[in-house]
C-alpha cells in the first residue's frame, strides 16, 4: 500500500485577480473624475455648517471689490450660451476661433459690448486684461442677459451664488434683486465651504 | 554552520548541508500592490466627492400683491441689521427704539439673542404655532460673510420664518443715534 499522502495546501493566494479588478477601478476613478478647473475669479468663501451639495449649476461670482463674473461649468454649455448671445448681437461677428476661446473661459467678467474684442486675445493677453465685472445696474444690468440665455440653454440648472466673504452686501443684495425681480428665480443656491465655526468662535473670544 | 541560512527555513533542517540548485519562484507577492491599490481608489473616490461645492439654500419670497399680505405680529419680530466690524444691531418689534449691539460670538453673541428672543415668547404664552419672525436686513458696510454667517445662525437656531429685508431710514438713523429714534417706521 503506498503511504497515504496529506496534500498541503498553499496558505499563499493567488493576489492577481484581486490586482487585476482593483487597478480596474482605478484607472475607472481616474479616467471619470475631473480635474478642479483653475479658478478665473479668486474668491474667499464664508464658511457655514450647510452640507448640500450641488453639482449642476451656474455661478455668479462676486470677487472682494465687488467685480461680478458668470460661469458655466461645461465647455458645451458655455458654447450653446455663446451660439444663444449671438442671436441678439449678430454684429459680433464672431470667427470660429473667437467662439473657440469662449468656450474654454470658465468664467468670465467684461461688458457685452467688449465680447469680440475680448475673444480675440490670445492667453497672454486674456491673463493681462483686468476684467471690470458684469453690470448689475438696476436698469440696463447685463448679468440679467447672460442668466436669462444660460437658462435657455440649460433650464433645470440652478443658480449659484459665489461671493467673497469680504465682499459688500450691497452688490450680493443688488444681484439678488436682478434675479428675484427680472427674471423669477426664486431659489438661489449660496456657495460656502465647509464650516467657518472654528474661525467664528476664536473671534468672538 | 556559520553561513546565513536566509532562503530555507528552520524547517528544512533535514536536507542538511547537501547543496541544492535554488529554484527562484517564478511567482511574485502581489499583496502590497493590491493594497496600493485600493488605497488609491479611496483617495480619489474621497476627493472626487468631496470636492463638490457645499451650498447653501436661500429661497427668496416671490412678490405678493398688498392685498395678500399678511400682517406679522409685532411681538415675534426680530430686527438684526448687520453693521460694520461684525457688529449686529438688533431690536424687537416693529419699532427702532432701544437698539442693541451684539456680535457673532459663541457666547453671549446673536445666537442667544434668538434664544432669548425665543424663550420670551413662550414665557408669554402665545398660541405654540406662532414662532419667532427674524428680519434680517444690512448697513452698507456689512461684509457678505456676515449674511452667510446669520443664514447659517438660523438654521442652527431652527428659526424657520426669516426675511432679508432692505434697511429702512429710521434704522440707520437710529444706530447713528446710538440706540434710539423714537419715530415709528413709515410702512
Amino acid at each position: 500500500m503506498p503511504k497515504a499522502k496529506i496534500t498541503r495546501k498553499s496558505t499563499s493566494i493567488d493576489m492577481t485577480a484581486m490586482c487585476d479588478v482593483s487597478f480596474l477601478l482605478l484607472t475607472f476613478f481616474m479616467l471619470t473624475s475631473k480635474f478642479k478647473p483653475p479658478e478665473a475669479v479668486p474668491v474667499d468663501l464664508p464658511g457655514s455648517r450647510s452640507q448640500i451639495k450641488i453639482d449642476d449649476m451656474m455661478t455668479i461670482s462676486v470677487n472682494r471689490d465687488g467685480n461680478v463674473f458668470f460661469g458655466m461649468p461645461t465647455g458645451s454649455d458655455r458654447a450653446a450660451l455663446l451660439e444663444n448671445m449671438i442671436k441678439f448681437h449678430p454684429e459680433w461677428n464672431l470667427s470660429p476661433a473667437q467662439k473657440k476661446n469662449f468656450e474654454v473661459i470658465e468664467s468670465f467678467g467684461f461688458p457685452i459690448a467688449a465680447t469680440p474684442q475680448v475673444l480675440n486675445f490670445n492667453e497672454d493677453q486674456y491673463k493681462n486684461y483686468k476684467q471690470p465685472g458684469i453690470s448689475i445696474d438696476s436698469t440696463k444690468g447685463e448679468l440679467v442677459e447672460w442668466v436669462r440665455q444660460a437658462q435657455h440653454v440649460n433650464p433645470k440648472m440652478r443658480v449659484a451664488i459665489k461671493g467673497d466673504r469680504n465682499s459688500n452686501v450691497t452688490v450680493f443684495r443688488q444681484v439678488i434683486y436682478n434675479l428675484t425681480e427680472k427674471l423669477n428665480i426664486h431659489n438661489l443656491n449660496l456657495i460656502t465651504t465647509l464650516s467657518g465655526t472654528s474661525e467664528k468662535g476664536a473671534a468672538g473670544k | 554552520m556559520a553561513e546565513m541560512n536566509t532562503s530555507e527555513s528552520g524547517g528544512k533542517k533535514k536536507h542538511g548541508g547537501k547543496k541544492r540548485s535554488k529554484k527562484m519562484s517564478t511567482k511574485v507577492d502581489l499583496t502590497p500592490m493590491v493594497d496600493l491599490a485600493f488605497l488609491l481608489i479611496t483617495f480619489f473616490m474621497l476627493t472626487t466627492t468631496l470636492n463638490k461645492p457645499n451650498a447653501m439654500g436661500l429661497v427668496m419670497p416671490k412678490k405678493v400683491e398688498d392685498e395678500v399680505k399678511e400682517k406679522v405680529k409685532e411681538y415675534l419680530v426680530l430686527n438684526l441689521i448687520l453693521d460694520k466690524d461684525n457688529q449686529i444691531q438688533y431690536y424687537e418689534g416693529m419699532t427702532a427704539i432701544g437698539l442693541k449691539t451684539t456680535t457673532f460670538s459663541k457666547e453671549k453673541g446673536v445666537r442667544d439673542v434668538i434664544y432669548a428672543k425665543m424663550n420670551k415668547i413662550r414665557k408669554e404664552k402665545h398660541p405654540a404655532e406662532e414662532k419667532i419672525i427674524v428680519l434680517i436686513k444690512n448697513t452698507d458696510e456689512a461684509k457678505y460673510n456676515n449674511l452667510v454667517d446669520i443664514l447659517d445662525e438660523m438654521s442652527v437656531t431652527g428659526v424657520k420664518t426669516y426675511a432679508i429685508q432692505d434697511v429702512q431710514k429710521v434704522e440707520l438713523q437710529a444706530i447713528k443715534n446710538g440706540g434710539s429714534a423714537d419715530i415709528v417706521p413709515e410702512k
